[in-house]
């Protein structure tokens, strides 16, 4: 437990140092979540799409967990939107985000989920066709974008998906629309042949007709 | 002719007829898994040999490691930028060192530079680079034989091939036979180029005009074919997210499914009865050997 503990304050201590080296240089330090890095091909490619902005530092990329950060100069003040528009360019999707400007000032794009009535509360669970570590963060975004989600997960061997969401500001149908929407079929929608044929080349699943 | 030596000539015919007799008797063989070998801080992707040296591209730390047969790091060469499938040969190219050019006359060690989009030629502590007039997206892979080339363009979805006097590509994003879905690996042989084509999970063979004549292992639920090596007898391509190499005969059959030990491989290389491949993620190398196959 003690040595648990020494981890995670290290961990903890590494990161803020990084953030704050960044502060120190004049550069603002983003942080990404990008699911389903698990080749290496897929992880450098998306090093190499990022490349493409002049000036990027310290670039890190944790494949098992698909964690992604680099620095960039303050003055540029680039933006949220341009960062999560390049990680799809290169292929992926991006979950949680987070911008440490170089003044201190946090952004994130995580919803807000406090709109959710708690004593409302439906579970459901859908099959949702997909294949990879990517599809299942594909999936799991566009679902938890949904108002009124509270929790989604999706199982990459059995393609159920489980959702705690409130139904009254999201039905199941909804849910189901949501995954056909980012090219995942379920037993009640198919989503567009466009859409599925624009999926990165791994999640290319086996539709059923 | 005279007496002696028609008694010798049926002597020869004899023997002969013995010796193709011999041939016929091929013992069916299958691969069993040997050893895992921990590889403390390698993620390997291609590999290559020199001898009993083993040469590793190690693509998240951009290094070359050289092992030797047992696994123990000899030699590290680094600054290379995520260094892909590998391959060892002497091709008469022009490279250019300090920004002069030359012409590569000795065996090399040839490495695609995948955040580069280059290709890097390194002997003897020496790096080089090979020129090429083409540009390149992501190489993923690389193949030399005898003064033959071939280069896996990720991006691009191309197959660039050097014949020995000229450079020609083929291939194109798609699913056809000749298109590509990334490839990510390549091979020469004696009349054909293999290519491992990653993400429509699948192997493609074409003639060196780049001609496609055939496609493999479709049927086989790949989930991507991150790698492909091609011996005499027998074609393996890695199955990267299911965890299994995939031996395919020379009639693109399937013969054999690799799974003890393998564990997200990148890579493989045949050497006598020995087959080593590369697990990614784990930093392992295994290793099976040939054996024959025992009847029932």
């Amino acid at each position: 437990m003690k040595n648990i503990i020494i981890l995670i304050t290290i961990a903890i201590g590494l990161t803020a140092f990084a953030k704050a080296d960044a502060q120190n240089n004049n550069l603002d330090h983003f942080e990404i979540q990008v699911d389903g890095l698990g080749c290496p091909f897929c992880a450098y490619g998306l090093e190499k799409k990022f490349k493409e902005f002049k000036g990027i530092k310290n670039v890190e990329i944790q494949i098992e967990s698909g964690d992604f950060s680099f620095d960039y100069p303050s003055e540029k003040n680039l933006k949220m939107e341009a960062v999560l528009t390049q990680v799809e360019k290169a292929g992926y999707t991006p979950n949680e985000a987070t911008i440490t400007r170089a003044d201190g000032s946090v952004e994130t794009n995580a919803v807000d989920k406090a709109m959710v009535n708690k004593d409302n509360l439906a579970h459901s669970t859908l099959f949702v066709n997909g294949k990879c570590g990517m599809c299942k963060a594909r999936i799991e975004k566009a679902v938890s974008d949904l108002p009124g989600v509270q929790q989604v997960s999706w199982d990459v061997d059995s393609k159920m998906l489980k959702v705690t969401h409130d139904a009254d500001v999201t039905s199941e149908k909804q849910v189901a629309a949501a995954t056909a929407n980012v090219g995942h079929d379920t037993k009640t929608v198919r989503a567009d042949e466009s859409v599925y044929d624009a999926l990165p080349a791994c999640c290319h699943y086996k539709r059923t007709k | 002719m005279n007496m002696p030596l028609r008694y010798l000539s049926l002597v020869v015919l004899f023997f002969m007829g013995m010796v193709a007799c011999e041939e016929k008797e091929e013992v069916a063989t299958v691969w069993e898994h040997q050893e895992n070998i921990e590889l403390k801080g390698i993620n390997p992707i291609g590999i290559a040999l020199d001898g009993n040296d083993i040469f590793l591209s190690d693509g998240d730390h951009n290094r070359i490691v050289k092992l030797s047969s047992e696994g123990e790091i000899l030699m590290e060469m680094e600054g290379y930028d995520r260094p892909m499938h590998i391959d060892f040969g002497e091709a008469n190219m022009e490279i250019s060192e300090n920004m002069s050019i030359s012409l590569l006359k000795e065996r090399a060690l040839f490495i695609p530079e995948y955040g580069k989009d280059s290709i890097a030629v390194t002997r003897d502590n020496r790096k080089s680079y090979l020129v090429l007039q083409d540009s390149l997206d992501a190489p993923a892979g690389v193949s030399v034989y005898n003064d033959e080339l071939a280069i896996a363009d990720f991006y691009t979805n191309r197959i660039l091939y050097y014949n020995g006097n000229e450079w020609t590509s083929f291939g194109k994003e798609g699913k056809a036979m000749g298109d590509f879905y990334y490839p990510t690996d390549v091979q020469i042989t004696d009349e054909y180029i293999y290519v491992a084509d990653a993400y429509n999970n699948r192997g493609q063979v074409f003639d060196k005009t780049g001609k496609p004549l055939a496609a493999f292992g479709e049927d086989q639920n790949m989930n991507a074919a991150t790698g492909i090596y091609v011996t005499d007898e027998e074609i393996f391509m890695t199955d990267f997210e299911n965890d299994r190499i995939m031996v395919f005969g020379m009639d693109y059959q399937l013969k054999q499914v690799l799974e003890t030990g393998v564990d997200k491989p990148t890579d493989m290389i045949a050497s006598g009865d020995q087959l080593l491949i590369t697990n990614y993620r784990k930093g392992e190398l295994v290793r099976y050997k040939r054996k024959p196959l025992e009847k029932e």
